[in-house]
């Protein structure tokens, strides 16, 4: 086994965004960045990926919507957020001033109204890519309606694309049949990157109550429990697409973060771990940079899709 | 920026001592915790090294000293369970200080505390804040039995006149502290010298914010809620307010009574 004396290379590039390393922060896990702030310096980030923005301010669904499960958790938060124009005005001024790149992630009740967000944001000063939700589980209207089916799909990306020259990275769903056919739809269209996993449909049940345990009755399962779903996934969507792959679901530590390099991941982001060990994603970083040196790489690019398959 | 006023801590264990009915006083030792911690603000505990059970716990803090913190538990689950299974020595992984804590204004003269079951944690870190202020305290303490009342003794040392309820009448007033509370409550002019502290079920806070928001007395309440991150990032905990859906972990724990929306129902939906 080679050991590497220099520092190696840790900055990748997806969608034409240059960031310094490989792990990023998962939208719905990272509030608009202030919050976690408070506890880390979040320079030290690849990017961050802020909560799902609309075009109104979203009230959200009726608590409760959180429940824990094996390794893992549902939500069902239901997109609550204060809107775009208040994110441009009173967030983004904040995430400026910090030397990380910014993910916008968005959601609309229509492909129209993706389009607009995504317009609204195209002008804005802060703003290095935009990551098109169309995997959430826990809204009526839009979210995974569009991101379960081919056509809506390649419409909600055309659209958008047409309505911002920024990165588009296409979040996908889990909950499809096939995900290669979703991924290739979004390419297709004109998306730069893509991200996978949004949450598994989910459900828990209080059976001294009768009664499910989230007040939507379903929600998003996220955690270490679905982490082999997501690298699975990963692995198939990197086979069939040229384009760079943001992997996530249920990673918590360097090795699980390797793990979705290997399969084709050229970055990673972290979600749910964020709840439980808020400073695991800088712990990430510096296990991934040992695990370089100790393998002889020099770049972590190295890394990606290097896995070894036995031909059958 | 360089200062962090939230901090992930390891702290140890000097004592976790059975107080109640399956209920702890955990003292920990954690002297880079920030000592801006008020009361009213709470800690994300980790009761798990793996991933089942895998979320922290929120607790109020009991009492902050210098260099040490305290936490009045009861064992309700897997993660209290494995609290009470900590030693003198173990290291216990915590988040804090979160949340807005009690405001106590220089004018504050006079305060009743509310206090029903578990709703007893963050009184004693109050308490002490309230003495320092030299403020008189009542506190109606209510619980289902005796022996879930805790620290009397400790309280009444620190000034705080008692009225107790229990709901089978081994002490006190049988029956629930709201309807105590409810009969000593004479009509009292709003003003800036006398304000309400309540902690407890979710059906007392509500019980006593109506009678607070009935004379326009100042009232805060501190909410319990299901949390995922303690940091205001997963908008899980939130509870329905005049401003919206707001964050138990964040613009909360302690809310002003007059904000909280007694009617959940009247929220739009999306």
């Amino acid at each position: 086994m080679n050991v590497s004396k220099s520092a190696p290379e840790l900055s990748v590039e997806i969608a034409g965004i240059r960031m310094k390393n490989p792990v990023l922060t998962a939208s719905g896990t990272f509030g608009y960045g202030e919050e976690m702030a408070q506890i880390y310096d979040l320079s030290q980030l690849g990017a961050l990926t802020v909560k799902g923005l609309s075009l109104r301010p979203q009230t959200g669904n009726r608590p409760p919507r959180i429940c824990e499960t094996p390794a893992g958790m549902l939500n069902s938060i239901g997109l609550q957020n204060i809107g775009v124009e208040a994110f441009v005005r009173d967030k983004l001024p904040f995430l400026r001033r910090i030397d990380t790149r910014v993910l916008a992630n968005i959601y609309g009740h229509s492909a129209e109204e993706y389009a607009a967000v995504a317009g609204i944001l195209d002008g804005a000063d802060g703003v290095d890519g935009i990551e098109l939700n169309i995997s959430c589980p826990n809204v009526k209207k839009g979210g995974m309606a569009f991101g379960t089916d081919r056509a809506e799909t390649g419409r909600v990306v055309r659209l958008a694309r047409k309505a911002t020259g920024l990165p588009l990275i296409v979040k996908l769903s889990p909950n499809v049949t096939d995900i290669t056919e979703i991924a290739r739809a979004a390419e297709g269209e004109g998306a730069d990157a893509l991200s996978l996993i949004n949450t598994l449909l989910g459900m828990a049940v209080d059976i001294d109550r009768k009664k499910p345990r989230l007040s939507r009755g379903v929600g998003g399962l996220s955690g270490p429990a679905i982490r082999p779903v997501a690298l699975r996934m990963v692995y198939q969507v990197s086979r069939v697409t040229e384009l760079p792959v943001i992997g996530m679901g249920g990673i918590v530590c360097a090795e699980d973060a390797i793990a979705f390099l290997l399969v084709g991941a050229s970055a990673v982001s972290v979600g749910t771990a964020n709840f439980v060990d808020p400073l695991c994603p800088l712990e990430m970083i510096t296990g991934i940079e040992a695990y370089l040196k100790e393998h002889g790489h020099t770049r972590v690019q190295e890394l990606v899709g290097a896995l070894e398959m036995e031909q059958v | 920026m360089s200062f962090f006023p939230i901090r992930q801590v390891t702290a140890r264990v000097t004592g976790n001592d059975p107080v109640g009915e399956a209920t702890f006083r955990l003292i920990l030792s954690a002297t880079d915790f920030p000592p801006t911690a008020a009361p009213g603000q709470f800690v994300m505990l980790r009761t798990s090294a793996g991933a089942d059970p895998m979320l922290r716990r929120a607790f109020s803090l009991h009492d902050r000293q210098e260099g040490s913190l305290e936490i009045l538990y009861k064992v309700v689950g897997r993660g209290t369970a494995w609290m009470a299974q900590r030693r003198t020595g173990d290291a216990i992984d915590l988040i804090g200080p979160l949340g807005q804590g009690f405001a106590i204004a220089p004018t504050l003269r006079t305060a009743l505390l509310v206090a029903g079951g578990m709703g007893i944690a963050p009184f004693r870190f109050l308490i002490r804040s309230l003495r320092a202020a030299g403020v008189d305290m009542l506190l109606f303490y209510g619980a289902r039995t005796e022996r879930d009342l805790l620290e009397l003794a400790e309280m009444e040392a620190a000034g705080v006149s008692l009225l107790l309820a229990t709901e089978d009448g081994s002490r006190g007033e049988r029956g629930r502290i709201t309807e105590l509370f409810q009969q000593h409550f004479r009509k009292v002019e709003p003003s800036e010298a006398f304000k309400i502290f309540a902690c407890g079920p979710h059906e007392m806070l509500y019980e006593v914010g109506r009678i607070a928001r009935g004379q326009a007395i100042a009232c805060e309440v501190s909410l319990e809620s299901h949390m995922a991150c303690g940091l205001g990032t997963c908008m899980g905990c939130v509870i329905a307010t005049e401003d919206g859906y707001q964050r138990v972990c964040r613009e909360g724990p302690v809310f002003s009574a007059q904000r909280l929306l007694l009617d959940e129902i009247s929220l739009a939906q999306d």
